[in-house]
């Protein structure tokens, strides 16, 4: 064991030595951090001021290209003010959030006067992902669409990030014809992506489905659900066979997109593939093969439903029975029938349903 | 008028103050809630503009507050974001009596504001 009067001076002399250069380090580098911090917190004042007395002026006015405009020092390009222009950037893109019109349109003519593109360009040509998807944000927020060419080449990009951005920014410069991302997307697209595009999309005009059969036939599983709520959303009929067709899909999530799908696409004889599909389907997605049923069923189906009725399933038994009273004429002298003269369940579930649909 | 702007984006505020004078109006700024609600009692607005998000006192407190006065009917609009739409029900429940959704355009706040001013 080691006791403290067998430890040599000098060990104990170069400890103490090192223990006080280890704070001294520390104070010397807590120091440098406040006062850049206190630093930039300055500019960030500097600039906001800037922006307080001058910039909510302009905003106001009808600017044009012979408008004359001083950048101020502070903000002048350089490496020196990287950071304010940065922070401007920051500024200009919070506001133009929070308006339209004329004021919007200002933000975007300051933008440019104040050469800020430069350092959009600059981050999205930078190496590291997250500088290159903030690039693409600040591209297509401050609408730069002559960069769209080179942004477009990033939308099946290695990094998740820099292809979510990417393939925002080129709906954001083309709205529907955007889309032709998806012709050459090899890449996953998270369903929270999808919803992105999507909710980016519903503002807009509906516009070129053209490309709508060749994606229903990508190779690519996230094209295809997502054309298949492109095609639910915007009831493309026209695409009715391709979607038939990707019920044969081995993916269970592109079958349950296409039967959904089929609702608000199909056609008369599309119940009758349902049904067909039924039999055939995952338990996952049964239940939504009867769903879209309950919207399309007629006595064609007649039989099949009754046949729903002896599963021993409960909830398929009730699903049955709702679409029976839903979508059969004399729907529900059938259920009273089979309430009457069936096993008890069924008359549980006919009192259940008598007055919960409404036919 | 006597219009009361309470929003914490400095631009933002800057910019409708800037319109909403240039319009003849006197502006009371506030980038934060209890500031609000203290101009609100002592300096008596006409109108309140106020965002629903604000640090110390949100915007449903400040819309409560106003209408709870007995000194002065002080029209309100609430500015919300998109997707706040269930916050507005509730600002209108306690009594607000218009709202703009960010984004939104200068020249409509400037519309509804001579609305505002026509309803009093």
């Amino acid at each position: 064991m080691i006791l403290p009067y067998s430890i040599p001076a000098t060990t104990l002399y170069a400890a103490t030595f090192f223990i006080v250069a280890m704070l001294l380090l520390i104070l010397l580098r807590t120091r440098l951090r406040l006062r850049q911090r206190r630093q930039k917190h300055a500019l960030q004042e500097q600039v906001q001021q800037f922006f307080d007395e001058w910039l909510s002026q302009a905003l106001m006015g009808d600017v044009s290209a012979n408008t004359a405009f001083t950048i101020p020092d502070l903000l002048q390009p350089g490496r020196r003010n990287s950071f304010a222009r940065q922070y401007a950037i920051g500024q200009l893109i919070n506001t133009k959030k929070n308006l339209i019109g004329l004021a919007a349109r200002n933000i975007i003519w300051l933008y440019e006067q104040m050469g800020l593109q430069t350092d959009s360009i600059a981050q999205f040509r930078h190496r590291k992902w997250h500088k290159k998807a903030r690039g693409i944000y600040e591209l297509y927020m401050m609408e730069q669409a002559g960069m769209q060419q080179k942004i477009n080449r990033y939308t099946n990009s290695r990094n998740e990030h820099v292809r979510m951005e990417a393939q925002i920014a080129v709906l954001a410069f083309a709205g529907f014809n955007g889309l032709h991302f998806l012709d050459t997307l090899t890449r996953p697209m998270s369903h929270w992506q999808q919803l992105r595009l999507i909710d980016q999309l519903t503002p807009l005009d509906p516009g070129n489905f053209d490309h709508l059969a060749n994606w229903l036939k990508s190779p690519n599983p996230d094209v295809v659900v997502f054309t298949l709520k492109l095609t639910d959303l915007y009831q493309q009929l026209q695409v009715r066979e391709e979607v038939i067709a990707c019920l044969q899909s081995p993916n269970a999530g592109i079958r349950a997109h296409a039967i959904r799908a089929l609702i608000r696409v199909g056609n008369e004889d599309t119940p009758a593939v349902l049904v067909k599909q039924y039999r055939a389907e995952t338990t996952a997605n049964k239940p939504i093969v009867l769903q879209s049923l309950e919207n399309m069923a007629t006595d064609r189906e007649l039989p099949f439903l009754l046949q729903l009725l002896d599963n021993p399933d409960p909830a398929v038994k009730l699903q049955g029975s709702r679409i029976i009273l839903k979508c059969c004429s004399n729907g529900a002298l059938l259920l009273e029938q089979r309430a009457h003269h069936g096993a008890p369940v069924h008359k549980q579930i006919f009192l259940h349903i008598k007055n919960g649909v409404t036919v | 008028m006597k219009i009361l702007i309470a929003e914490d984006d400095n631009l933002i505020r800057k910019t409708i103050e800037i319109k909403l004078e240039r319009e003849g109006h006197e502006i009371i700024s506030c980038s934060e809630g209890v500031a609000a609600l203290e101009n609100i009692r002592t300096r008596l607005p006409d109108i309140v503009i106020t965002d629903i998000m604000l640090p110390s006192a949100s915007g449903l407190e400040i819309v409560s507050a106003v209408k709870d006065m007995t000194e002065k009917d002080i029209r309100v609009m609430v500015l919300s974001a998109m997707g706040q739409e269930n916050i507005v029900e509730e600002a209108f429940r306690l009594g607000a009596d218009d709202y703009m959704t960010k984004p939104f355009s200068l020249t409509e706040l400037s519309i509804r504001v001579k609305k505002l001013m026509g309803i009093k």
